[in-house]
């Protein structure tokens, strides 16, 4: 990780009204993950389609090792690998068909192609089953299919977006060992995801976006440490909710205080203390608590005190 | 760029081959089209032809001898089966109505006990009630059928009864001239009327006069057709070029499949360009129409016996032609539509409606004046009219070009306007 690879400028992208992508900047270091954590719909599928020049941006500059990508694209386009959201391949053809089709698009041939094909097929762990047709597989068999056409032509900067919607634990375990051994050997992975755990585990650092822009951006033990307060989610029933809230954001450890119908959620530094503290104004008010969770400091909890509300909304 | 286009072709013709509806709707359906509207039409195409006659059955009623040499007549005429008898007993009216009611003939003639006599008292009396034949036919018989069979024995009835009326109306004029003549010439008058009648008479074996003319059928001197076209040569030409355009239906379905399983999308992030893209694409289909084109046509030679004309290399321009304007439909069809369901429904339309205005189910000239005028916008009308000047009237290379230039230029059309509308989104 020591020379930027991608250098992303001012980046926007607006469809008449609606602004998508609003002023993005941000370099991604080569060898690097890097996550674009955020909800559905705060523009991380577009940051991605602009950056592997499906989407042309509104304005902005982006720069792939040395190379201006507006003028550049199809150069550029040979040294990015793109794993769509989407499950994008021919379900009546096999997966070694899929696989030998992608792999000539992107200039393979011959035994260089079939080489390729038998590494990627290692590394996402399906070659004994490469000649079956890929409308016979799971979804999470499909999913690693997709990522190892991404993977034929041996790309430079790898984007993965949400590769693990919907998929069974084994095809993610698989998916996330095969990021890592990837990355290990030298691949740079622009990660979207709006599983925060993934990010935690796979990604050296991260930017969080919400409505198309980037609220936060640092490692995640970093961004933890700075904005990762515990949350302490408290439901009540009846209608005394206001007076649960006005007591309890008098409480010295409560930073941040979120109201969401019936629901509270308490931003506090220590969430095992202040919760007795909280427990006691519902007890003395007689407010009846019908759900508690407790958030230790995470990436989602960054999220959340970011933004007052939760990822997966 | 090359191996891009065919690795994208490969792919397709690989997706393609296990689409078993795109089979059905290019190969099984065309050809089942063939062989049962071939098999069903050869009556009506080839009607009154040597290999198909018509059956007539025929009810002789007529207690005088002019219509025993009509249906003699009939009977020398090619075209025609006459059927006179039932298991050794002639054929009464009663019998023939239930033969037609049956559905096991279609048309009898019958002359009445007293067409002799009428014939002949007209030759007298011109205001005499008139002998009256009457045609008994299945009201499902269209007029195709009937029309020509009606003709040809108004003709033999016309000429056996003038044969029949011309001695007597020759004896009348003779008698009208003794009867005005001088006393001493009207014998003479007379008996030279009674001679000319009798030598009228004596020479009146019609089915064995010669009248001095005959009749043939010819095509215009620039048709090099050496016969009319049968059933098949309609068929094969006009529902191959259906299934040719049928591919309307499975280019926009592939088409859209791309782009709603994202693959259209990820190709782009690839490094091909779209034309690239769009070729590779469509050229499986180009191909599979001039295989369209080559097996049905196989299909008309081996079962039907079909002949491909005196220049059926004119056949390889007009297939090239024919294919790129239906690829190019094709594509412009998907490009107006925006979604699968949509588009799904109008190549299907499109593809039923505008080969039936463009002949392929009934031919363009029975169609009303406007529909005429209409098929000269539709490249199916085109197609079959070139497809039939080459087998049918055995045009050649040079004579067929015309028909290529207006199929390419709607291939052009067809190709530049869906290009400027097309959506890999």
């Amino acid at each position: 990780m020591n020379s930027e690879i991608l250098i992303v400028r001012n980046l926007s992208k607006s469809y008449r009204t609606v602004s998508a992508v609003q002023d993005l900047s941000f370099t991604i270091m080569r060898g690097e993950i890097f996550g674009l954590l955020g909800p559905n719909g705060a523009g991380k599928s577009t940051t991605l389609a602009i950056l592997a020049g499906l989407l042309p941006p509104s304005t902005g500059q982006i720069t792939l090792d040395g190379l201006d990508l507006s003028k550049n694209l199809t150069t550029a386009k040979a040294r990015i690998g793109l794993v769509p959201q989407d499950i994008a391949l021919y379900p009546t053809l096999s997966a070694r068909d899929n696989l030998v089709f992608w792999g000539r698009i992107y200039g393979l041939r011959g035994k260089e192609l079939q080489k390729r094909i038998d590494e990627v097929l290692e590394i996402v762990q399906l070659t004994d089953r490469a000649n079956e047709l890929v409308n016979v597989y799971s979804g999470g068999m499909k999913r690693r299919i997709n990522l190892a056409i991404g993977l034929l032509h041996q790309p430079e900067i790898l984007f993965l977006d949400e590769p693990t919607v919907g998929v069974d634990p084994q095809s993610r375990n698989a998916i996330f060992k095969a990021v890592e051994a990837l990355n290990h050997a030298g691949l740079t992975v622009i990660y979207t995801t709006h599983y925060m755990e993934e990010a935690e585990r796979l990604c050296q650092r991260v930017a969080i976006i919400d409505h198309g822009q980037i609220i936060a951006m640092d490692t995640p033990a970093n961004l933890v440490r700075s904005q990762g307060l515990s949350v302490i989610r408290l439901s009540i029933l009846d209608g005394l909710i206001g007076s649960v809230e006005q007591q309890v954001r008098e409480l010295p450890m409560v930073r941040e205080v979120n109201r969401q119908d019936h629901t509270l959620n308490i931003h506090v530094q220590d969430a095992q203390k202040t919760l007795m503290e909280v427990l006691q104004i519902t007890r003395g008010l007689s407010a009846q608590v019908t759900a508690l969770e407790i958030l230790n400091a995470s990436l989602e909890t960054v999220f959340l005190n970011l933004t007052g509300k939760n990822l997966r909304e | 760029m090359v191996y891009q286009i065919v690795a994208v072709t490969i792919k397709e013709i690989k997706v393609l081959l296990r689409d078993k509806r795109a089979f059905t709707g290019l190969f099984i359906l065309p050809i089942a089209f063939i062989l049962v509207m071939t098999t069903a039409l050869q009556g009506v195409f080839d009607a009154g032809g040597n290999n198909h006659p018509i059956d007539l059955l025929v009810v002789n009623q007529d207690h005088g001898a002019i219509a025993a040499k009509v249906v003699a007549d009939l009977s020398s005429a090619t075209g025609l089966t006459l059927i006179e008898e039932q298991d050794s007993q002639p054929i009464t009216r009663a019998i023939a109505e239930n033969l037609i009611a049956a559905r096991t003939y279609s048309l009898a003639l019958i002359f009445p006990a007293d067409f002799s006599d009428r014939i002949i008292n007209a030759a007298s009396n011109p205001s005499a009630e008139k002998a009256l034949v009457s045609f008994i036919t299945d009201p499902a018989v269209g007029n195709q059928l009937l029309s020509p069979v009606k003709g040809l024995v108004e003709g033999y009835i016309d000429r056996e009864a003038s044969v029949a009326q011309a001695p007597i109306q020759t004896r009348q004029f003779f008698n009208q001239m003794a009867s005005a003549a001088p006393d001493g010439q009207a014998g003479f008058i007379r008996n030279l009327g009674a001679r000319f009648a009798a030598q009228m008479s004596g020479a009146q074996d019609s089915t064995a006069q010669n009248l001095g003319f005959d009749i043939q059928v010819l095509p215009p001197a620039k048709f090099q057709a050496v016969r009319y076209p049968s059933s098949a040569e309609q068929n094969v030409p006009g529902y191959m070029i259906y299934g040719v355009f049928f591919i309307i239906t499975i280019i926009s379905a592939s088409l859209f499949r791309e782009k709603n399983e994202g693959t259209f999308r990820r190709l782009q992030s690839a490094p091909i360009s779209r034309t690239a893209l769009l070729i590779g694409k469509l050229l499986p289909y180009y191909l599979l129409n001039l295989v369209q084109i080559a097996l049905m046509l196989l299909v008309g030679i081996v079962v039907f016996h079909i002949g491909l004309g005196s220049h059926p290399l004119g056949l390889v321009p007009l297939s090239l032609a024919t294919a790129a304007a239906a690829t190019g439909l094709g594509l412009l069809v998907t490009s107006l539509g925006k979604n699968q369901e949509q588009v799904g429904n109008l190549s299907t339309v499109l593809s039923i409606v505008l080969s039936a205005l463009g002949g392929v189910m009934v031919p363009v000239y029975v169609m009303p004046a406007f529909m005429q005028k209409l098929s000269l916008a539709i490249p199916q009308a085109w197609a079959l009219t070139g497809f039939q000047d080459v087998i049918v009237r055995g045009q050649g290379f040079e004579a067929i070009l015309p028909v290529v230039g207006v199929l390419m230029g709607f291939a052009l059309a067809f190709w530049a306007l869906a290009l400027r509308l097309f959506r890999f989104d």
